[in-house]
This record gives structure tokens, C-alpha cells and sequence, in this order.
């Protein structure tokens, strides 16, 4: 305990010493347009937040994440328990799976915007798909390596299929599955931003790249500031839940 | 490590799981040729026959090959540099446990921020071109590979490092006999994900604003609505990319087999 808290005060120091630098290199350097002081980011985060233009912006990105999410959450959790059921479908698949990821899924955004048009439906379709395979593979995992002693014991009590389904099968794989939809979550939260980014009429990313273009780096850093923290402790809080579902069913076993 | 060759010799056959791996890019290609069918409009959805021959046209007229070798020239320089810094801090995040705590949450949130929005930083620190490109990338691949290698080590048993010391080993014989040995799994996904995400982070460099590359080409096409040379360009891109990572799944597979171990490797990290 006293050593985490040590731990934890290191690396807070850490971290406020390299903004304190950040925060005095970037006041004396003179092309101030280059990288603005943090406390401005700040103070533009804080302005920023008060218009409505941005909080539509937000409003979009989130309705694509969400939607993505959903989707991908839908079809993964599917996919992953038929996959997690028959190991050797799985076999099958895994190299694909493997080969998924290794898949820069951005290529595909010409052609669904192609398809779709500039429209929120081809950023929602790549986020799904950046996200889906997180889904698939951490559920598939985690049904995989539920203990063939657990289906024998629901098999013995005289279980249906769905009771051993509901019954054992998720709740002992609920930490693999949970770390399956936070990267789901996190891959389309960042597949989202980025597409937004590269090309779309609105969103938080598409506003980043404006105000770049607009030279309005202030406005630019304040939106890139609001972006990396909401990724960085939505990822971190998930992260804590995640911690704890596991140690549950350590202590459990 | 225990004495295995790590590509044995194996008979060829067809089990049935070779058939289903076969089975897959088949099934999807009649799904793409079945979705063109219904369309029937090759200017909207370009069916697998047209792509292909698109793609041998792109070959042979060179562009296709001047477009990959863009990308691949700038993948190969932000995978290089993102290994080498990568395997550098993990390795010696993963030998200090304090520092190993400490850093652990901040290399896991530089992992989860989005990098894509930072590139206009780069731009304006590095100017436009190959260099602010490969730096950029190598900020994707970089952290998959610190993660993989400073998880890795801690895993490895204590006793295998207090034997070391009671051989009276030298740190370098310690970290080339005990250390690299064990953690080699860790290192070769960790440099999967390095590559994987230094070629993603290359594409969307390349469709930000690139003079040449596949990202660059793929959205010029679909500027003038050229669904042919697009999906040409996405063959090839899923071709090379299959292929590198098939080799590594195979190096991987070989590794597994060679510790007796069941790791999934298709594992999220």
C-alpha cells in the first residue's frame, strides 16, 4: 500500500514536471503558433466549451462512437461466443483474425464514403469494423477458456444449453468480455476521431483539422486537449473496473 | 529451449482445418462478387474480376508498384525507429519493477490517446515530409511493443534470474541467455502490432496530405469516383498486409510450439 502510494506521488511529480517545462519552454520560444502553453490550451478548452457550434461537433462525434459501438458491441458478442463454442471454427479463423488487425482499415474509407457519400455512415461503418475485432477475439477467448469441469457440473444438474449459456458460461468469461468492449469502446473512439480527422463535414476531429488549416492553433489545441482526455481517463477509469472484475474472480477461484 | 526445431519438418496434408482456411478468402470473394452482382453497376461497386484486372493493369503500368514502394519505403523507416526505441524502453522499463509501476498507466494512456489529431503538432515541429510522416508513424507502433516487452519481462520467473546470478552471469549474459530467450514471443507480437500500427499510422498520414503513397491515391480516386483503381489499390494493400502478417503468425505458431505452450495469439492488446 505505503509503496503504491509512493508509486503514485512519483509519478504525478513526473508528470506535473514535464508541464511545468512544457509550460516555460513554450512561453520563451517566439513562433508561438508552433505549440501554445498549456494553461492557454486550457483556457481555450474552457472558451471553447461554451459555444454551441463546438458542443455540436461533440454531439456528432459522440452519436458515431456510440452507434459504432453498438454495433460492433452487437455483432462481435455474437460472433465471439459462436467462435468461443467450437474451437476448432476458431482455428480456422484465427489467422484471419490475426491478419484483421494487420489491416490498415482506413483504406477502406475512400470507398464507403464512395458508397455512402460524406455522411456520418461511413465513419460509423469503419469504427464498427476497427472495433468489432476487439469484441470477437476477447470473447471468444474468454468463452474458450471457461473450464470444461464448470459444463459438465450444468451438464450433471440437467441444464439446457441457454442456462448453461447464461449461467456459467458468461458470467465466468465477464472480465474477458469486459476487456473485449473497453478496446471495442477505445478502437471506436479513436477510429472515429481519426476519420473525422481525414475527412468529414463535422465532429471534433473535422474541427481539429479546421482550425488547423485556419491557423487558429489555440482553437486547435484546446480541441486536441479535450480529445486526449476524455480518451486517456475514459480508457483509465474501464481500466479500474476491468482490474476489479478480474481480482473478483480471482478471489472467487 | 528444450532442444526443438523451430520450423519442423511436417507432411503436407489437407486436414480439415487447412480446408476452412482456404475456405475463408474464397467465401469472401463470392460475398464481393455476389454484392457487385446485386448493384450491377461496376462504377458504384467494382466486381473481384474488374479489381483484379485493374490490378495487373496497375502493375504492369507501374503506378501501383510506385505507390506501395511510397508507403512501404516510409512504413519500413517508422517501424525501424519505433523498434528500436520501443525494444529499448520496454526492455529497460520491464527489468525495474519501481519504474516498471511508475510508467506502466502513462505508456497505457499514450497507447489509448488519439495520435491521429497530433500530426498538425508534427507537422509544425517538423516540418512537412518523410520526416514528421516516420516520426508520426513510429508514435503509433511504438507503444504496442514497450507494453508487450515491459509485461513480458515481469513475467518472467524470479528463480530464472537468481540461478543467473548464483552462475556468477554478466548482465549481458543474463539478458542474451535468460532474458531475450523468454520474453522472444512477447517480442515478435509486440512487433507484429509495431508494424501494423506504423502502416496504419503511414496511411493516414498519406490521406492528411501526402504528395505520393497509397493513402494519397486512394482518396484521389475517389475524388474523380475511379471505384476500379480504388479497389485495386485496397487488393493490394490487404495482399501485402496478409501476407507480412501470415509470416508472422507462422514465426509466432513455431515459437508456441517450441515453449509447449497454448497462447492465443489472436489476443487484443
Amino acid at each position: 500500500m505505503r509503496r503504491s502510494r509512493e508509486v503514485l506521488f512519483v509519478r504525478l511529480g513526473v508528470v506535473a514536471l514535464a508541464l511545468v517545462l512544457l509550460e516555460g519552454w513554450t512561453r520563451t520560444i517566439r513562433e508561438s503558433y508552433v505549440i501554445i502553453p498549456p494553461t492557454m490550451m486550457v483556457q481555450a478548452l474552457a472558451i471553447l466549451l461554451t459555444n454551441e457550434r463546438f458542443w455540436a461537433d461533440i454531439q456528432t462525434t459522440l452519436i458515431e462512437v456510440g452507434l459504432s459501438f453498438i454495433i460492433a458491441a452487437t455483432i462481435g458478442f455474437a460472433v465471439g461466443v459462436v467462435l468461443g463454442l467450437k474451437p476448432t471454427l476458431y482455428n480456422v479463423i484465427e489467422p484471419y483474425l490475426i491478419a484483421y488487425y494487420a489491416n490498415p482499415i482506413f483504406v477502406f474509407y475512400p470507398v464507403f464514403i464512395s458508397f455512402f457519400g460524406l455522411t456520418m455512415i461511413p465513419i460509423v461503418i469503419i469504427a464498427a469494423l476497427a472495433s468489432v475485432i476487439g469484441v470477437i477475439v476477447n470473447t471468444a477467448i474468454g468463452i474458450k477458456h471457461v473450464k470444461p469441469v464448470y459444463r459438465k457440473i450444468g451438464k450433471t444438474l440437467g441444464m439446457s444449453f441457454i442456462q448453461i449459456l447464461i449461467r456459467i458460461y458468461f458470467p465466468s468469461a465477464v472480465p474477458q468480455i469486459f476487456t473485449g468492449l473497453r478496446l471495442g469502446l477505445v478502437y471506436a473512439f479513436l477510429a472515429t476521431i481519426t476519420s473525422e480527422f481525414l475527412l468529414a463535414p463535422r465532429g471534433v476531429g473535422h474541427f481539429i483539422k479546421f482550425q488547423y488549416e485556419s491557423f487558429q492553433a489555440q482553437w486547435m489545441y484546446g480541441a486536441i486537449l479535450l480529445a486526449v482526455v476524455v480518451a486517456i481517463s475514459g480508457n483509465a477509469i474501464l481500466v479500474r473496473i476491468e482490474n476489479r472484475l478480474y481480482n473478483r474472480r480471482l478471489e472467487a477461484i | 529451449m528444450n532442444g526443438k526445431a523451430l520450423f519442423p519438418r511436417r507432411e503436407v496434408s489437407l486436414s480439415p482445418i487447412t480446408l476452412g482456411r482456404i475456405c475463408v478468402p474464397v467465401f469472401l470473394l463470392a460475398l464481393w462478387w455476389i454484392c457487385s452482382r446485386i448493384i450491377g453497376d461496376n462504377f458504384i461497386l467494382a466486381s473481384p474480376g474488374i479489381s483484379i484486372q485493374e490490378f495487373w493493369q496497375g502493375l504492369r503500368e507501374g503506378w501501383l508498384i510506385r505507390s506501395l514502394g511510397s508507403t512501404l519505403g516510409r512504413v519500413l523507416g517508422s517501424f525501424l525507429l519505433a523498434g528500436l526505441l520501443g525494444t529499448l524502453i520496454g526492455v529497460l522499463l520491464g527489468l525495474s519493477r519501481f519504474w516498471h509501476d511508475m510508467m506502466e498507466p502513462l505508456v497505457v494512456a499514450g497507447w489509448a490517446a488519439p495520435k491521429s489529431v497530433l500530426y498538425p503538432v508534427y507537422i509544425l515541429l517538423l516540418g512537412l515530409g518523410n520526416k514528421s510522416a516516420i516520426v508520426f508513424a513510429a508514435t503509433w507502433g511504438v507503444f504496442p511493443l514497450i507494453i508487450m516487452l515491459m509485461s513480458g519481462i515481469r513475467r518472467i520467473p524470479r528463480v530464472y534470474f537468481k540461478l543467473g546470478r548464483t552462475l556468477g552471469m554478466r548482465p549481458f549474459a543474463l539478458f542474451g541467455k535468460v532474458i531475450a530467450p523468454a520474453v522472444s514471443l512477447e517480442f515478435v507480437v509486440g512487433l507484429r502490432y509495431c508494424w501494423c500500427l506504423s502502416f496504419l499510422g503511414v496511411i493516414v498520414i498519406e490521406m492528411f496530405g501526402s504528395r505520393s503513397g497509397v493513402g494519397r491515391d486512394l482518396l484521389a480516386f475517389q475524388e474523380i469516383g475511379d471505384m476500379k483503381k480504388m479497389l485495386a489499390v485496397v487488393l493490394m494493400v490487404v495482399f501485402v498486409t496478409v501476407s507480412i502478417s501470415f509470416a508472422f503468425y507462422r514465426f509466432e505458431s513455431a515459437l508456441i510450439r517450441k515453449r509447449g505452450l497454448k497462447e492465443d495469439l489472436a489476443m487484443a492488446g
